[in-house]
Formats: structure tokens, C-alpha cells, sequence
């Protein structure tokens, strides 16, 4: 049991030292009604994110060579398309990059509408975001460049004792 | 030392291994062949991630202690959110620093990718966690609602560790606990890696146990204010 | 160096400086807030 001392009382000018405990917080009523509306707000951001996931999983996600594979298909509707980009074959334009794609043994042609992010190189793993430019071509409008790094960290300079044993 | 003392100088040393870390990150280790300097994100993001989901596994395994009849105590509980606000914490800079790391290396700040998806439904799910605590004023109530709210929370954890597996994804696969634990990262790089995992770990713990204190000292107050209550009806005891 | 290396230090730093600072001043706080009730109900005491 706890004794008066331990709890606080009430002083003499009617006072009360009750106020003096931690807590003093607003009123329940005004906590749970704004602890309502976090709930709303908590329930209305949980459909959003579902809802983005979903319809950007709807979005299909083809490697180039599954995107020519089923080219009949796609038309021009729009998707992501992977592969690595293939040296020699990036050059700069007026409003963006033109390169190659390689999945396995199938290239496609990339015309990128916008900047490429900084990572992007030749012989990187990227992701390119758009549509087959017509329903017969080969070549792919993109207007987004993802690079898709892998999860492989090598130092930039290696230590020296491996190149003093000459193996570099 | 009397336990407020050990509880501070944990803090201290968890202070200290987090500056060690950014020392290591920021100036010792090397620039990646690839990322160049942008890889020495990779010592803090993956860590703060980590802990998000060590926090919500104390989150779990206090909830069940709670809904488990012969352990049941409101200390569970409590523990169980102040685990779940500081995993909050690092839910919400695992999202900021992912997306500072995705802007210069993929190219976006946000994408509706399966890693990233699952990751801010997480943020939310424990945010409703929390918010359902507030909206629910029985003590009891309170406990037994938010442990169950926890458990169906806490599907999401896995879900996000293998959504790189499971979907097509944007985001690389793990570098050290992949599936076959090869790590694919050596040297300092490895360590200071390692040390990043520790020493956030430590940054969690002394915070639970910061929040965890100031949750008992809240009940301590709630249940003097009871007590007034009671003194009022009742008269002088 | 690069500056987006440098904001997600200081993103981190930030955050948890600041939830740290938060949980120090708050259990203070409530560590006062205890001791000054004791206080507080003894005091009439000393003056009888």
C-alpha cells in the first residue's frame, strides 16, 4: 500500500497537489478524439499505399527478352522493362539518351525522354520505364531510367599487398 | 552504481559506437568500385533497418507474453509499445535514408517497388498500432487490443525481408543474410558494416529502456490518478 | 564528398538525436515531477 506521502493530498486552500503529478495532459475527451482522427488518418494512408503497391504491380515488369517475346501482346501499352545497358552503344541527345538493352541474347533500343540518373553507365543493370513506340517497332520510349545496382561492394582501390603479389 | 547510472553510461557507449561508426563510414573505409561515395550509406541504412525489425520482434514476443495467461502482467505491454515507438523511429529514417540513398543511385526518390511498398505499409501498420492504443481508454482493453494488433502487424516484417526474393524489385537482395550467407561485402567495409549493425542495436536498447521507464512511470501516475478517483468517492481512505 | 551521403548521416543524426533528447528531458521530467509531490505533501508538515 502506498502511504498519503507517496500519493500527494490535497492542500488547505483546497488545492491539490494531484495537479503537481505527471500527466497533466489534456483532457481525455480531447486526447481520444484527436487519437480518433489518427486512427482515420492511419486507416486512409493504409489504403493509399495498397493501393499504389497494386496498381504499380499491375504495371508489368518484363526483362527485354520476355518484352519482345510477347510483343503481340504488349502493343503499346506501357511497362518496365530490365536489362543491362550495352557499352558503345549510349549517346546523349537533345532531350535525353539513346542506348541499347541486353537481356540474355535479345537488344533492344532505348530512346530515353529526360536525364539519367547518376549511376548510369554502360554495362549497368537498369530498369527503363515506357512503351514499344509503335505496335511494330523494336525501339522503346522510356521517360524513366532506374539503375538497379547490385548488392555486390568492392572497394575502389583495392589494398596494395594484393598488388604487390601481382595478382592485379 | 544504482541503475539510472548503468542506464546512462550504456547510452554513453552507445553514443560513442555510433560516432566510431561515422568516423568509419564517412572518412576510413574506401569509395565502392560502383557507387563511388554513395556506398557509405550502406552503414547506416541496412543497420536502422534491422533494428526496425528487431524492435517489432520485441514488440511480438512482449505481446504474446501478454496474451499469455500464466506470464500476464502489464509490463509486457508497455514494454511492447515502447518497443513499437522507438521501431517506429527507425522505420521512419529507414524510408528517409532509403530515399536519399535511391535518388542519386536509381534515379527517383520514391518508387511503388515491393521493398519500398512493404516497408512504408510497415510504418503505418505500427502508427495504427499506436494510434489504437490511444483511442482505447480501459487499461485492459487497451493491452489485449494492441497485443493482437501487433501480432497482425508483424506478418508485414517478413513479407518486407523477402519481397526482394518473392517480386521483381528495384531494390538489391541482401548482401549478407542471402540465402546462402556468402556476404558479398569484405574487409572494413565488412567490418564497419558489422559495427553499424551493433552499434544501432545499442542506440535501440538504451532507447526501450528509456521509453520503457517513462511508460511505468505514466501507469504509476495513471494509477494514483485511479486512486483519487476512488479517495473521492469513497472518502478519506 | 557527395551530398547526399551527408544527408542521410545527418537524416539519421538528427532523428534519433532528437527522439534521444526527447526520452532524457521526458523521464526527468516525471523523475521531478515524483520527487516534487513527496515534497509538496511534506512541506505543510514542516510548518506545523
Amino acid at each position: 500500500m502506498r502511504t498519503e506521502s507517496e500519493l500527494g493530498g490535497y492542500q488547505e486552500d483546497g488545492s491539490s497537489t494531484w495537479k503537481e503529478l505527471p500527466g497533466g495532459r489534456p483532457s481525455r475527451k480531447k486526447v481520444k478524439r484527436s487519437a480518433v482522427a489518427a486512427v482515420f488518418v492511419v486507416v486512409a494512408a493504409l489504403v493509399f499505399i495498397l493501393y499504389k503497391g497494386l496498381s504499380s504491380a499491375l504495371v508489368y515488369f518484363y526483362t527485354a527478352q520476355q518484352a519482345i517475346a510477347d510483343k503481340a501482346q504488349l502493343g503499346t501499352s506501357t511497362f518496365r522493362m530490365e536489362g543491362v545497358v550495352v557499352p558503345g552503344t549510349v549517346q546523349p541527345t537533345a532531350s535525353g539518351v539513346n542506348f541499347s538493352v541486353r537481356f540474355d541474347h535479345t537488344v533492344v533500343p532505348v530512346v530515353e525522354i529526360g536525364a539519367p540518373p547518376q549511376l548510369f553507365q554502360p554495362s549497368v543493370p537498369v530498369v527503363v520505364v515506357g512503351h514499344f513506340s509503335t505496335a511494330t517497332s523494336d525501339v522503346f520510349l522510356s521517360d524513366q531510367i532506374l539503375v538497379k545496382h547490385s548488392a555486390n561492394y568492392v572497394a575502389a582501390h583495392p589494398n596494395r599487398i594484393k598488388d604487390a603479389g601481382g595478382s592485379n | 552504481m544504482n541503475r539510472r547510472r548503468w542506464v546512462a553510461v550504456f547510452g554513453a557507449f552507445a553514443l560513442t559506437t555510433v560516432a566510431i561508426t561515422y568516423v568509419m563510414g564517412l572518412w576510413v573505409t574506401p569509395p565502392d568500385v560502383f557507387q563511388g561515395n554513395l556506398v557509405r550509406l550502406i552503414y547506416v541504412h541496412p543497420a536502422v533497418a534491422w533494428v526496425a525489425y528487431l524492435a517489432y520482434g520485441v514488440t511480438s514476443l512482449s505481446s504474446i507474453a501478454y496474451l499469455w495467461k500464466k506470464t500476464r502482467n502489464y509490463k509486457w505491454d508497455l514494454l511492447a509499445a515502447s518497443s513499437t515507438e522507438v521501431g517506429v523511429v527507425f522505420t521512419a529514417l529507414t524510408l528517409i535514408t532509403g530515399s536519399i540513398w535511391g535518388r542519386p543511385t536509381w534515379g527517383v526518390w520514391w518508387t511503388w517497388d515491393a521493398r519500398l511498398t512493404t516497408t512504408a505499409l510497415l510504418l503505418v501498420l505500427y502508427l495504427g498500432y499506436l494510434a489504437l492504443r490511444r483511442v482505447t481508454e480501459d487499461r485492459e482493453q487497451r493491452a489485449k487490443r494492441g497485443a493482437v494488433a501487433a501480432l497482425i502487424a508483424f506478418i508485414d516484417v517478413p513479407i518486407v525481408h523477402q519481397s526482394v526474393v518473392w517480386w521483381k524489385t528495384l531494390h538489391q537482395s541482401a548482401t549478407v543474410f542471402n540465402a546462402d550467407l556468402n556476404p558479398k561485402i569484405h574487409g572494413e567495409m565488412a567490418w564497419t558494416l558489422l559495427l553499424g549493425f551493433l552499434s544501432f542495436t545499442a542506440v535501440y536498447l538504451w532507447m526501450v529502456i528509456k521509453r520503457y521507464e517513462i511508460a511505468k512511470a505514466e501507469m504509476a501516475a495513471e494509477e494514483q490518478g485511479i486512486e483519487e478517483a476512488i479517495r473521492e468517492r469513497v472518502g478519506s481512505l | 564528398m557527395n551530398g547526399y551521403v551527408e544527408a542521410g548521416y545527418a537524416a539519421v543524426t538528427a532523428g534519433l538525436g532528437s527522439y534521444a533528447i526527447w526520452l532524457s528531458v521526458k523521464s526527468r521530467r516525471l523523475r521531478e515531477a515524483f520527487v516534487r509531490v513527496k515534497v509538496d505533501d511534506e512541506a505543510p508538515k514542516q510548518g506545523e
